[in-house]
């Protein structure tokens, strides 16, 4: 069950430190199941949090600062992204996993799923951690993203029968 | 079905002209339900909500007539996995707001197992200015407050549209069953 | 068995894809760089970027914020916009379907 906030603009003054609190960790989730590199993570999250620091002013609602976040987020993603095709491609394997928490369920598959989500093309990628990581519906992702409701459809059909095709290969499927 | 949840929080000032009519303390059945729509939509909202209608689409444009004249509208919309989770106390604590002397009942229908149907309408100065609706299945719990003026006709028409079987006057005439399990001699 | 396939890998990149805190310390990264921000240099992979003079940083960044305010704020308003119709109509078909529904077993006892 999906949550959404509708809010009156709120009265009183917003708590930037507050908010970075609130909102660190989704920041940087997206930053890192994007990018899977623990390092350009961070500094992205950080400049997400530097340029919402800048536009506090501007921020209308505690829902609109998670809204504004995430978006910024996405962006700053998929810009670190782009600027690191441009250089040497580092191999899945070499890319050591994070020293955080384990999630619940399989260590292992949740490894190799992260891993083969970082392997996804651009769009299709950020489509995927915004509905499995962020829980946002179709709709939702297609506003975030500015693409239309079908391709975000699309992508996640195809990318969910890709990696379960990758796992079966792996002979990491469901048992 | 995965449904949405929404939750408002007003203005202090706004209250007074938008609010909700009827009280809808329904925390113990949302703790229960297996799918919930919470919809809350006072004045400003719904009339944001309305801009963005497409009135090119036959369904939109019947809704922004009939929002036309609204002031709110709040829905909580429970379904459950089993028979049993809400109790006739879940309805009365309802029902005993619409036994206030603004509230009229419209029509109301009981059927077996729990099922139960009724339409308040409520009247300020031989005026229309809110409708309740209550309705309940075995796992099934419906409540819905509209506050302001509305088309009942147009909005029962639009449950037709989307898909729940709109009401004809043919709809009461029943075909003879044919009686498969008689025997012949 | 297709569904039930989808449900299971659905669940798993859930799990997988959970957010996760950054490193300790973040908060306090993110304070050093507030305090420090002035003619410093951003590492990028190693490439040294020198930042312009500090009245035309302001100046960029102050350009930069008022596009981003602007349409910042109109689009969380669409936003919401777009959130507050799904609701209403959400809302429209299910009181008119219930309303419907009354109609109906009114009709049929009636009958």
């Amino acid at each position: 069950m999906t949550a959404t906030v509708l809010e009156q603009p709120a009265q009183t003054a917003l708590d930037f430190a507050g908010l970075m609190k609130q909102h660190q960790a989704m920041v940087f989730s997206v930053a890192y199941h994007y990018l899977h590199n623990r390092d350009l993570s961070q500094e992205v999250a950080q400049d997400v949090f530097l340029s919402l620091h800048r536009n506090l002013a501007a921020i209308q609602s505690p829902a609109h600062a998670a809204f504004w976040l995430r978006k910024v987020a996405v962006q700053r993603s998929i810009d670190e992204g782009r600027k690191r095709m441009r250089r040497p491609q580092v191999g899945l394997d070499d890319v050591a996993e994070p020293a955080v928490a384990a999630a619940p369920g399989d260590p292992m598959l949740g490894q190799m799923l992260r891993k083969l989500i970082a392997t996804l093309a651009e769009t299709p990628r950020m489509v995927m951690i915004l509905r499995y990581q962020e829980d946002l519906d179709p709709m939702e992702i297609s506003e975030m993203m500015e693409i239309p409701l079908a391709t975000v459809k699309s992508h996640l059909q195809r990318s969910l029968a890709l990696l379960r095709e990758k796992l079966a290969r792996r002979g990491m499927g469901e048992r | 079905m995965k449904l949405g949840l929404i939750a408002i929080c007003c203005g202090a000032s706004a209250t007074a002209l938008f609010a909700q009519q009827v009280k809808f303390d329904l925390d113990r059945l949302a703790a229960k339900a297996s799918d919930t729509v919470d919809v809350s939509l006072p004045g400003p909202l719904l009339q944001l909500g309305a801009k963005f209608l497409d009135p090119n689409k036959p369904d939109e444009a019947a809704v922004r007539k009939l929002v036309a004249g609204l002031e709110g509208i709040y829905v909580r919309h429970f379904e459950f996995k089993e028979d049993g989770a809400w109790t006739a106390a879940d309805l009365d604590a309802i029902r005993s707001q619409l036994k206030a002397p603004e509230w009229q009942r419209l029509v109301g229908w009981k059927g077996e197992g729990g099922e139960n149907a009724e339409v308040y309408l409520r009247l300020e100065g031989g005026k229309m200015t809110g409708v309740a609706i209550l309705d309940t299945e075995p796992r099934e719990f419906t409540a819905v407050n509209i506050v302001g003026t509305v088309d009942l006709d147009a909005l029962a028409q639009l449950g037709g549209h989307y898909g729940v079987p709109r009401l004809r006057n043919d709809d009461s005439q029943k075909k003879p069953k044919n009686d498969s399990t008689s025997k012949k001699k | 068995m297709q569904l039930e396939e989808k449900d299971w890998l659905e669940q798993q990149l859930r799990a997988a894809l959970e957010r996760q805190d950054p490193p300790e310390g973040f908060a306090g990264r993110v304070a050093d760089r507030l305090a420090a921000e002035g003619p410093d240099q951003r590492r990028d992979r190693g490439k040294v970027i020198a930042w312009p003079s500090r009245p035309i940083r302001r100046l960029l960044a102050a350009a930069a914020a008022i596009v981003l305010m602007a349409g910042g704020a109109a689009e969380y308003r669409r936003h919401q916009g777009e959130v507050a119709k799904r609701e209403l109509m959400r809302a429209f078909y299910i009181a008119g379907g219930k309303l419907n529904h009354v109609q109906a077993r009114v009709l049929e006892v009636s009958q």
